[in-house]
């Protein structure tokens, strides 16, 4: 059996451990929040390098890549420099290679389509997602400003993306963390109301979980939501506010749904390939994962 | 006119002439105190309904800048970027977390990569 933990920045009431199979592997997966602390993060890190099969950073990128452009993430560099034995991983394979795939299935299965309006709330983390959504022909509004900077402003095209991606990421990956993402007791805060046109105007909201909820409004009617890092507890407030379609593209466990950089240890466990190697895209599609499709519930309609 | 208050007429006007940031703060309404502590000078810049203008003093102010004066001339020219004078303590932004965010973004995009 191996073993994967996922060193989150995240709350630790969100921590769980879970198995799962996949490749022929059976693979453990614990999930450990640091509540915002980088400096148990380093230690957690140092305690299990060489112990476990693959190490995951949670709450916290080692790169973001925008259009042909990557950017380094300090804190999570220095996250990653921790390890010296053990792989550690972000998510950004997972996300590269998997995430457009369930995009693809998704318009396939005709849960989203063309001329649908998509709120991704964070594409700078998420640019193959975003990508995707637009190669379907989903209007895009991505909401970087707005839920890291709390500037009402959305970005209608990759384009543009890209370039305020070109003009801040450099600098604002400097920040904290903390500054442009919530971490710690922030995970758990009551959602803020702000920017709740956008999630009107929106048939799918598409990204990180934790900004969903810092943000989600009362009501979901009509929508998909597309995420992932989801609790039992999370998946009932968004059926409670009428949400349509919850699809993840992790698989649920036990009622959770891991994030990117859980699956994507798992994977490097259990196969021994990592990205960027020119292994890794038949890797994800020899694992035969599936994305988590859930209608509501009937028992909500009632 | 002051090296810095001449640079602040200059960022003033490169952010009225920016469209898109005229946009981004069409909502964003606040009084900026730019402050050396190495000359006995100030000044004061008013965001309002997406147009910035330096004004004379007008009650408290929403973020205050301070730092050397060559510093800060630095950062409102576009001559070096504020992040690393912020993380290092040469450029003390007071105010909201979102605010300094947002005065740190304003400069990015008026000066560019």
């Amino acid at each position: 059996m191996k073993t994967v933990v996922s060193v989150s920045l995240g709350s630790s009431r969100r921590d769980h451990a879970a198995m799962l199979t996949i490749l022929g592997e059976d693979v453990q997966l614990v999930r450990r929040g640091m509540d915002g602390s980088i400096e148990r993060a380093l230690d957690t890190i140092h305690a299990l390098d060489g112990h476990v099969d693959a190490l995951g950073l949670g709450g916290v990128d080692r790169w973001l890549t925008v259009g042909p452009r990557r950017y380094t993430v300090p804190t999570g560099e220095r996250l990653a420099q921790a390890a010296t034995d053990t792989p550690v991983v972000d998510g950004s394979g997972i996300k590269a290679v998997w995430e457009p795939m369930v995009v693809q299935r998704l318009v396939a299965e005709g849960i989203v389509h063309a001329g649908q309006t998509a709120l991704m709330v964070s594409a700078l983390d998420r640019y193959p997602m975003a990508a995707a959504l637009d190669t379907a022909g989903l209007h895009l509004v991505c909401g970087d400003l707005m839920f890291s900077a709390r500037i009402d402003y959305p970005i209608r095209t990759l384009a543009e993306l890209e370039e305020l991606g070109q003009r801040l990421v450099p600098e604002m990956v400097k920040l904290p963390f903390q500054q442009l993402y919530p971490v710690g007791a922030d995970q758990d805060a009551v959602p803020d109301p702000r920017f709740l046109s956008h999630f009107e105007e929106a048939d799918v909201v598409a990204g990180d979980f934790h900004f969903i909820r810092r943000y989600l409004p009362g009501r979901l009617e009509g929508k998909v939501v597309l995420t992932t890092t989801t609790t039992t507890a999370d998946v009932d407030q968004l059926w409670s506010r009428g949400l349509s379609t919850l699809a993840t593209t992790s698989p649920q466990l036990d009622g959770r749904t891991f994030g990117t950089n859980v699956l994507e240890a798992a994977l490097v466990a259990a196969s021994g390939v990592q990205a960027p190697d020119s292994r890794w895209e038949d890797t994800v599609r020899a694992a035969g994962l599936a994305p988590f499709v859930r209608r509501r519930p009937a028992r909500e309609d009632a | 006119m002051s090296a810095l208050g001449d640079t602040l007429e200059q960022f003033v006007a490169a952010c009225n002439h920016n469209l898109r940031l005229q946009e981004m703060n069409h909502d964003w309404d606040r009084l900026i105190l730019v402050q050396p502590d190495d000359a006995a000078e100030e000044h004061w810049i008013r965001y309002h309904a997406g147009v910035a203008a330096v004004v004379a003093a007008d009650g408290e102010p929403d973020l205050i800048v301070e730092g050397a004066s060559g510093v800060l001339v630095s950062i409102f020219s576009g001559a070096s970027t504020p992040t690393e004078p912020y993380m290092s303590g040469d450029l003390r932004v007071r105010g909201s977390q979102d605010d300094v965010m947002r005065l740190d973004i304003i400069a990015l995009l008026i000066w560019g990569e």
